[in-house]
């Protein structure tokens, strides 16, 4: 049995001998060379420890039962990922539920998480938290949400373009002013006389 | 002991009796305003004050409307009457007569 | 300097350092005393109300506008970013009504927030939002405006997320600060445009520079900014979200202050806009979509602060109307009377729900007008300002409004949208007033029903009065920068009046259906429609955030791991590795013709390369 040395630094001092001893031993009569020995058993203590680490992804019944109780699973809820090479491992395929879904009033362990201690995780938990993606049921179906919301949209547009071509306006003719409309102030040559504006036809 | 102790619970049981209802209106010292008691299934109290608020402030928008109304309906009805282009005589427009010669 | 625009200059800066020593004091060590959010804070915006007064009696008086360059802030030979001040009469004007609304809200946040144990920090953010927005109000280039629109951002996102205890307030604070981003992104675009093409962020100078050149681009980033900021369709679901946070937040941010800053950029932009026709018609078709959508969805709300939320964001897309029909002194003067009796309807609906021990839906309530008579009369006042009665406040902007649309040359249908969304204010209005005021009580029956409290009911007082007389008071002392029409058919003229009444009608009676209902009706189509907020946030909010993070976990964790372990990385190196190595060692298995021949091979390559060197 190799002791990994961040499990034997955990121990109490007084078992140090006894870890370095086994250690030692690993290294003297391990299967490879001492140095790979070493190095496949070592690893940084912030990563995830053995027991946590995913494992291969479950064959048989009894492989299924033993993911299944190392995720807190009963075996007819546990489900892994298909094994397409992605890395999944043994990790249980949970239902795609977020956790606004969840029910308020039970006493969580995480009430802001709704999430109880030792509950397996979703995969793309965070995707699944309060606050970002949504998977409650709604009293309507999703495709006529869709379909009344771009609809309603699509014909706003198309009536803003009716709109547009068949314009609203109350006849007004522009404003008159005195002085032949304000000629001269407007900057007109004094010099010529505006030509008269007939409004009228006989 | 026992006894005395019972008498003052009957005590403070007859007192919480007594100073229920709804006439409770304290004066409280560190808020502003009366304080009113919580009331359990019955109407609120309300202060003469409080309604007499409600009441100025409810009729003076209304005379401020009313009297606007009255004195100055043209911002509602418009300040000038449109003009009706078919009331128009020939005669302000300085359109002769139709039988008149050049 | 004259002496009028010495003094407008001078209150304006005592306006900035009443409001801002407060906050500089609380960068004291010491812990402030439990009084001091309402002896500090609210005597400093009493006081710099009071101040602020004294410019606008200067500019009613006498029309001053001034422009003040005060420093330097950085220049570069051809660009420069000053410090300067604008109190024109937009700044002048809605500088004492923002500071008017603010002092009400504190006093009323003193009563709404009193078990609240961070109050004074509480009050410390108000504070500071009512700088920026000051800031904002009165900067006059685009740098300074830009302070000013982040900081009210910020704190939008500070108080909406004031009980981040709840995760709903934290998705409300996400909400509105992503929406807002994404109309800073036009803002900053616009920022750029100016900067490259006008070489300015002063507004003369940007004004003056951009004659003649094609606006459009730099136009539409400002209005997706507004569109941001102000809740326009698109970028609106934030504004009912924003309701999480605390009342007194609602009634300063999301009504009256904070929300009408994408319209206030607008107004003030509007030399550049009015001569593009697009930029007109994009503004008055969002607009009228939004006042329409809106004021839809406020139709069958429950929650009463979310009623007025959507009747806020609808006016807001009245104002956005108002700035198509390139008309921005009208929408500046929605905007005014808007603040009054918005924040006194935010402050009413908190009044009661605070009386109904939190109970938010309007079902819940009822008969309120025996019960808490003030506040259910205020908010009727509120109610009936809000359709535009005549002679209220919001009836001088509103009926303004309405009379410009009919009288201009502009797109049918917004019109037509814009008139059906007035009616609908009279629609929504009534239903609350039916529900909350009218009736019988349907709380539970242990209601704490009080308010009797001085800082209950000055502010609504307050603000009562402001909606009463506000609208006539600024109508006749604004001088129209517009010559208005000045006659028109009747029917024109009594338009908005004639809708809201026709408005009013068809809500009581449906109200009056409810009572006597036959058989009980399934719940339509158009009922979720307008329950579910016109599904825009059920669909948004989840198939965006869904792709973007399955895309981004795809990426992240997937594809990159194929790449840079599987592809590139360590098995790359396997793979090219293995190959050759096999073939090298398999090549020396001791046998000494191998050896004899390789060593032949580098020779008659050695002998080449020095012959034919």
């Amino acid at each position: 049995m190799r002791t990994s040395p961040s499990v034997r630094q955990q121990r109490p001092v007084n078992m140090a001998g006894v870890g370095f001893r086994r250690w030692a031993q690993a290294l003297s009569k391990g299967k490879g060379s001492g140095i790979s020995a070493l190095l496949s058993g070592s690893r940084a203590a912030s990563g995830s420890s053995k027991d946590t680490v995913l494992g291969p992804p479950p064959k048989s019944p009894e492989e299924m039962a033993a993911a299944a109780k190392k995720y807190n699973l009963r075996l007819e809820d546990y489900a892994p990922y298909p094994d397409k090479g992605e890395g999944f491992g043994d990790y249980p395929k949970l239902p795609d539920r977020s956790q606004a879904e969840r029910d308020p009033w039970y006493k969580w362990d995480h009430p802001d998480l709704r999430r109880n201690w030792g509950e397996p995780m979703h995969w793309d938990f965070d995707m699944y938290i309060r606050n970002r993606v949504d998977t409650s049921p709604s009293p309507v179906p999703w495709s006529t949400m869709c379909k009344q919301l771009f609809g309603f949209i699509g014909f706003m547009l198309f009536m803003f373009y009716l709109g547009e071509t068949f314009r609203s306006y109350q006849p007004v003719a522009p404003k008159q002013y005195p002085y032949k409309n304000l000629y001269l102030e407007k900057g007109g040559d004094p010099e010529k006389q505006p030509e008269e504006v007939k409004n009228y036809e006989i | 002991m026992s006894s005395f102790g019972r008498a003052l619970g009957i005590l403070r049981a007859g007192s919480r009796l007594v100073g229920r209802g709804p006439q409770r209106i304290t004066t409280r010292k560190a808020g502003g305003g009366p304080h009113i008691e919580p009331q359990y299934r019955e109407y609120p109290q309300v202060t003469k004050n409080q309604k007499f608020q409600a009441e100025l402030l409810s009729s003076a928008m209304w005379f401020w409307i009313l009297w606007h109304c009255w004195h100055d309906p043209d911002a509602v009805l418009g300040h000038f009457p449109w003009p009706d282009a078919s009331e128009w005589t020939d005669e302000e427009l300085g359109i002769p007569a139709d039988d008149e010669e050049e | 300097m004259l002496p009028t625009s010495l003094m407008m200059t001078s209150s304006l800066i005592l306006v900035f350092f009443l409001l801002s020593y407060p906050v500089l004091t609380t960068l004291h060590p010491n812990p402030r005393e439990e009084g001091w959010a309402l002896l500090k804070v609210k005597t400093a915006v009493k006081l710099a109300f009071f101040v602020s007064l004294l410019p606008l009696f200067l500019l009613f008086n006498e029309g001053a506008e001034v422009i003040v360059t005060n420093w330097n802030w950085t220049n570069t030979l051809i660009f420069d970013i000053n410090i300067s001040f604008k109190f024109d009469h937009y700044s002048t004007i809605f500088t004492p009504i923002a500071l008017y609304v603010t002092w009400s809200i504190l006093e009323f946040a003193s009563w709404y927030m009193h078990a609240d144990p961070y109050m004074n920090r509480f009050f410390k953010y108000l504070l500071i939002f009512l700088i920026a927005m000051i800031v904002l109000v009165t900067a006059n280039n685009m740098f300074q405006l830009f302070i000013g629109w982040e900081g009210v951002g910020i704190m939008s996102f500070l108080l909406i997320g004031w009980w981040y205890g709840r995760a709903d307030a934290n998705t409300a604070a996400l909400q509105a600060v992503l929406y807002n981003r994404v109309g800073d992104i036009g803002l900053i675009f616009a920022m750029a445009w100016m900067a490259t093409n006008l070489n300015s962020w002063e507004m003369q100078q940007m004004f003056v520079s951009a004659k003649g050149l094609d606006l459009t681009f730099p136009l539409i980033g400002l209005i997706v900014a507004a569109t941001g900021k102000s809740a326009q369709f698109g970028l609106h679901p934030w504004l009912p979200s924003a309701m999480e946070g605390p009342t007194p937040v609602s009634a300063l941010l999301h009504s009256s202050t904070m929300v009408v800053t994408g319209i206030f950029l607008l107004i003030r932009m509007s030399p550049l806009m009015e001569n593009n026709q697009t930029a007109l018609t994009t503004c008055l078709c969002l607009g009228a979509l939004t006042t329409l959508f809106t004021a839809t969805c406020a139709l069958t709300q429950n929650d009463i602060k979310k009623i007025v939320a959507f009747s806020t964001s609808s006016q807001l897309g009245l104002m956005m109307v108002t700035i198509g029909l390139n008309q921005p002194q009208l929408a500046f003067l929605h905007i005014c009377t808007h603040a009054f009796f918005k924040a006194m309807l935010f402050l009413c609906s908190g009044s009661i729900i605070h009386s109904l021990n939190d109970e938010q839906d309007i079902r819940k309530m009822g008969g309120m007008h025996h019960l808490t008579p003030f506040t259910s009369s205020c908010l009727t006042i509120g109610s009936l300002a809000l359709t535009g009665t005549p002679f209220l406040a919001g009836f001088f902007s509103k009926d303004a409004i309405i009379e410009a649309l009919n009288n201009s040359n502009l797109n049918a249908w917004a019109l037509a949208a814009t008139l059906l969304a007035t009616s609908f204010t009279a629609i929504y209005s009534l239903r609350v007033v039916f529900f909350v005021s009218m009736g019988h009580p349907r709380f539970l029956p242990l209601s704490p029903i009080n308010e009797n409290n001085p800082a209950v009911i000055n502010p609504i007082k307050r603000l009562a009065w402001g909606s009463i007389i506000a609208g006539l008071l600024i109508t006749s002392n604004i001088i129209p920068h517009k010559t208005s029409i000045l006659t028109m058919p009747p029917l024109l003229k009594l338009a908005a009046l004639i809708v809201t009444i026709l408005g009013l009608i068809i809500a009581l009676e449906l109200a009056s259906l409810t009572s006597k209902q036959f058989k009980p009706t399934s719940q339509l189509t158009l009922h979720h429609f307008s329950n579910m907020l016109g599904f825009f946030p059920a669909v948004t909010h989840r198939l965006v955030p869904k792709l973007n993070l399955i895309l981004g976990q795809a990426i992240a964790s997937q594809a990159i791991d194929q790449t840079w372990l599987e592809k590139v990385g360590p098995k790359a190196v396997t793979s090219l590795n293995v190959p050759i190595v096999a073939m090298v060692s398999n090549t020396q298995r001791g046998m000494i013709k191998t050896y004899l021949t390789l060593f032949l091979l580098t020779l008659t390559f050695a002998v080449l390369l020095l012959a034919f060197k």
